[in-house]
């Protein structure tokens, strides 16, 4: 991770060309004018050509920038990804345990996880915060949330 | 005659109580998500704009509205009491705004702050009544190749006012344009890059983007560092009522910052931010004591905190009568609009009055509320900065979560949600603005449609985009804003995005 404008720049120029071979597929032209694919054509091949723009300078200053670790602090990692596996265990487990219990769970391993104390303080709040939460959405505003396999 | 119509119309729709109510509620929430760090109007508006489904189209505005001036407002008050912006526009505030906190004068910084974005808010309202009309009339002769044009220039002009690598902000703005393609297309009713994946075969929605791009990525972020303590300033708050002295200061800043404010609101790009850091370079160029300013100088505040509310204003005008939102928030407010089957544009003051004119008779009511609640509260906003994000985090992701399912009822949305928040905290790892994409990936549909339309109508020959008058004007300006970062870099000057940094 030397340089980061050179590994953004490649990856754009990836997906661009991506979309140009997706464009070329769908055809470019239908009886004289502009097909589907018309657009995603030259705008990939845009993005590729604009991405040169980075990556020709970011060959050049090769040396590491200030402060370029990815992450800040050692423990910045693993924050990110139990904050992710809580997002992505979130809309899984929605559908089966409904959205009261899921709520009550993400929140308290979330904020329990992110900075450990107290967990009765922070039951009470996922408690709280599941209940006055599904008052809002669910009562007051009629948004339909899963009720999943216990029917709340 | 008309103009007394429209007056009468606005309020009448306004002052409807449960319009009145929205817009009051959505005052509150934005000034409290301006207070708190870490999340700026983009990310507040994408978390509220669930709870507007249920409402009629003018009322989901009308509270949207009022968060986006909400959080501005409430952006100023921490960059004045802690030097932390709420939010871009109020960088500037920082400034001139801490300084006279720590001399003392914190009162007349944040009643300053808070009347000169009365008076410029109230400003650009009357100019939106003023010269909106008129302006649809002239885009309703737009025909598909001006249209392209104008959304060309529009796309042209964000990744030119940016503040980062121009190059950056335009393939931001591609890339936007490739997301609006995957889906069904419009002309051929063929599926376009969505690799078997049912939910996305009516293309992307807008909220799951906004959030995760927004929402999620910004919370990613603030977790990856501990918490520093955040400095509340303590000091006793009086004297929020400017002296007179103060006001013969201020008057020559908020009436430049009203009017040039609003002039750059109204191009695409530019807005509040912009406006602000003009309006601060302005006045210390024309004070008779530059040295002042930095010093706690309150000519440094009343001027760009009213350029920054006036250039907010005035962004509405291209949205509303051309359908061009100017900024990402407007963006966002454009897609709100479009969930609820309502397309802004030249249109939309003939077909949907009410929600035009009810949006115009808000700002009025929303920038009267914002006064009324800024002062008195301010002893609250400044201890709510005592809320550990560890608390207030959870509740943002929560937020995310359930507005990401209630676009379509459907988990796949939180997982598309999921996965733009950490593209959007790469892309800050990386250098690039989130705010260009959106932009483009609301403009893309409509861009599509209409180049395809006007190719159609040449019978296929680009050239209609250089025969059509206007449409070649748009797009010879696009093209010289595009080579002139080239064309500046040999003379060895900077482009005004660059310069703000």
């Amino acid at each position: 991770m030397k340089n980061r404008d050179l590994v953004s720049s490649i990856i754009w120029m990836a997906l661009g060309g991506l979309f140009v071979a997706g464009a070329l597929q769908q055809g470019l032209m239908r009886r004289g004018v502009p097909g589907p694919g018309f657009l995603p054509f030259f705008s990939g091949l845009a993005l590729i050509f604009v991405s040169v723009f980075v990556f020709i300078p970011a060959l050049s200053k090769r040396e590491m920038r200030e402060g370029s670790n990815f992450f800040p602090e050692r423990d910045s990692f693993r924050k990110i990804l139990l904050a992710l596996i809580a997002l992505f265990a979130f809309g899984i487990a929605m559908e089966y345990a409904g959205y009261l219990l899921t709520t009550f769970l993400f929140m308290f391993f979330v904020a329990r996880i992110m900075e450990p104390k107290g967990w009765r303080t922070i039951a009470v709040l996922a408690f709280l915060t599941a209940v006055l939460s599904y008052l809002l959405f669910v009562v007051l505003l009629e948004v339909q949330l899963p009720k999943g396999l216990l029917g709340f | 005659m008309d103009f007394v119509n429209h007056f009468y119309l606005a309020f009448q729709v306004a002052l409807e109580p449960m319009n009145l109510f929205l817009c009051f509620l959505g005052c509150l929430v934005g000034t409290f998500v301006g207070v708190l760090p870490g999340l700026g109007p983009a990310a507040s508006i994408s978390l509220l704009l669930p709870i507007t489904f249920k409402l009629p189209p003018e009322s989901a505005i009308i509270m949207l509205g009022g968060l986006y001036y909400g959080t501005m407002y409430g952006g100023s008050t921490t960059s004045i009491l802690i030097n932390v912006p709420g939010e871009a526009a109020s960088v500037v505030t920082c400034l001139d705004g801490y300084r006279m906190a720590l001399k003392g004068r914190a009162g007349p910084a944040l009643g300053i702050a808070a009347f000169g974005s009365f008076i410029a808010g109230t400003f650009g309202t009357i100019m939106i009544m003023v010269l909106a009309p008129p302006l649809s009339g002239f885009a309703l002769k737009f025909g598909p190749p001006e249209f392209v044009g104008l959304v060309f220039l529009g796309l042209t002009m964000v990744t030119y006012l940016s503040s980062g690598s121009m190059a950056k902000a335009l393939m931001m703005a591609i890339v936007g344009l490739l997301v609006s393609y995957i889906g069904t297309d419009i002309v051929t009713g063929r599926e376009r890059f969505t690799l078997g994946i049912a939910t996305i075969v009516g293309g992307f929605d807008i909220v799951p983007i906004a959030m995760g791009l927004f929402g999620i990525s910004e919370v990613l972020l603030n977790l990856e560092r501990s918490e520093a303590a955040r400095e509340v300033f303590q000091t006793k708050l009086h004297d929020l009522f400017p002296s007179k002295q103060d006001w013969k200061d201020s008057s020559g800043p908020i009436a430049r910052g009203s009017i040039f404010g609003f002039l750059l609101g109204l191009i695409p790009g530019g807005g509040g931010l912009i406006a602000s850091f003009i309006s601060y370079a302005m006045e210390k160029r024309i004070a008779k004591h530059p040295e002042a300013f930095g010093q706690g100088e309150i000519r440094g505040v009343a001027g760009p905190e009213s350029a920054n509310n006036a250039g907010a204003q005035g962004a509405f005008i291209p949205m509303l009568t051309m359908g061009i939102p100017c900024n990402v928030v407007l963006a966002i407010l454009m897609g709100a609009l479009m969930i609820h089957g309502v397309t802004p544009g030249p249109r939309l003051l003939e077909e949907h009055p009410r929600i035009f004119w009810g949006v115009v008779g808000s700002m009025y009511i929303g920038n009267s509320m914002l006064l009324l609640l800024n002062l008195p509260l301010i002893g609250m906003w400044v201890r709510l900065l005592k809320i550990p994000y560890s608390i207030l985090f959870p509740f943002i992701f929560l937020f995310c979560l359930i507005g990401a399912y209630t676009v379509g009822n459907n988990v796949q949305d939180v997982y598309i949600m999921i996965l733009f928040g950490i593209l959007g905290y790469l892309m800050k790892k990386y250098d690039y603005e989130p705010a260009p994409l959106v932009l483009a990936f609301v403009l893309g549909p409509m861009f599509e449609n209409a180049f395809r339309q006007s190719l159609i109508i040449s019978g296929g020959s680009p050239l209609i985009f250089l025969t059509r008058p206007i449409a070649a004007i748009f797009v010879v300006i696009s093209f010289i804003l595009l080579i002139s970062p080239l064309a500046l870099r040999i003379i060895g000057r900077q482009r005004p995005g660059l310069a703000l940094k």
